[in-house]
């Protein structure tokens, strides 16, 4: 049950930081003057 | 240190789900992305807390953040100059307005010209990319060039508001975001980080 419930909150995660990425890859930066490396896949 | 960070955690997070470096990469981009922001932002908002300043701040923060999403600007090349440089602009957005406090006259005569800059800049400059992300698709560049332009048309309905309101502090919040964003739009934006970059290599 506990192992299941942590795949569904790692996976949301993981679905977040990917929905992170590629918004931040199409856009520019709103609060930070700064921009991190883009890794090769997004370009 | 933050890119570290972020490695390690997308890293961890990769391994629990079966990912592949491909996708581990994107994770630590995205996290990277989301913790810079997240840590900018909440100094920022404590400190202004703490000066009292904090409508000032949102608002001029508001337009600056909405003015850079969609026109872009310069940037730095480290983290801990981008968070010092940033968190100082961000919050002297906000400082400004609430401790100057100026006429309606010479506040209308810096909206105007300021309206006259941001189309200009708009025309000449608008996306303004940089060496990492360059944007060279001429679609693209003409669709950034209609959302500013969408963007400060919203942003003067906004300050007749204000002004009608007679809140002028706010109108000089709308003012000074507008400004700094434009501002790291233009040629002495770019300038100015370059020498800041420049500076801080040397030592």
């Amino acid at each position: 049950m506990f192992r299941k419930i942590q795949f569904v909150a790692l996976s949301s995660m993981a679905v977040v930081l990917t929905f992170i990425a590629n918004a931040n890859v199409s856009s520019f930066k709103a609060f930070v003057i700064y921009e991190p490396e883009i890794p090769e896949s997004l370009k | 240190m933050l890119h570290t960070m972020a490695e390690n955690y997308a890293r961890k997070l990769g391994d629990k789900l079966n990912s592949d470096d491909k996708q581990i990469e994107i994770y630590t981009y995205g996290l990277e992305t989301l913790l810079l922001t997240l840590l900018t932002l909440s100094v920022v908002l404590f400190l202004a807390h703490t000066l009292a300043i904090l409508p000032t701040t949102l608002l001029a923060l508001a337009v600056f953040a909405v003015f850079r999403c969609v026109g872009g600007g310069a940037h730095l090349s480290t983290y801990p100059r981008c968070f010092l440089f940033g968190s100082c602009l961000m919050l002297g957005q906000g400082f400004l307005p609430a401790t100057i406090s100026i006429g309606l006259i010479p506040l209308l005569l810096l909206f105007v010209s300021l309206i006259v800059i941001a189309f200009y800049l708009t025309w000449k400059r608008v996306p303004a990319d940089t060496e990492k992300r360059p944007v060279r698709d001429e679609k693209i560049r003409s669709a950034h060039k209609l959302y500013m332009s969408v963007c400060i048309i919203i942003w003067i309905i906004m300050f007749s508001m204000l002004i009608n309101y007679e809140n002028y502090t706010l109108a000089l919040a709308a003012i000074t975001g507008a400004i700094s964003s434009l501002f790291l739009i233009s040629p002495w934006g770019y300038r100015l980080l370059k020498a800041i970059d420049r500076c801080l290599e040397k030592k």
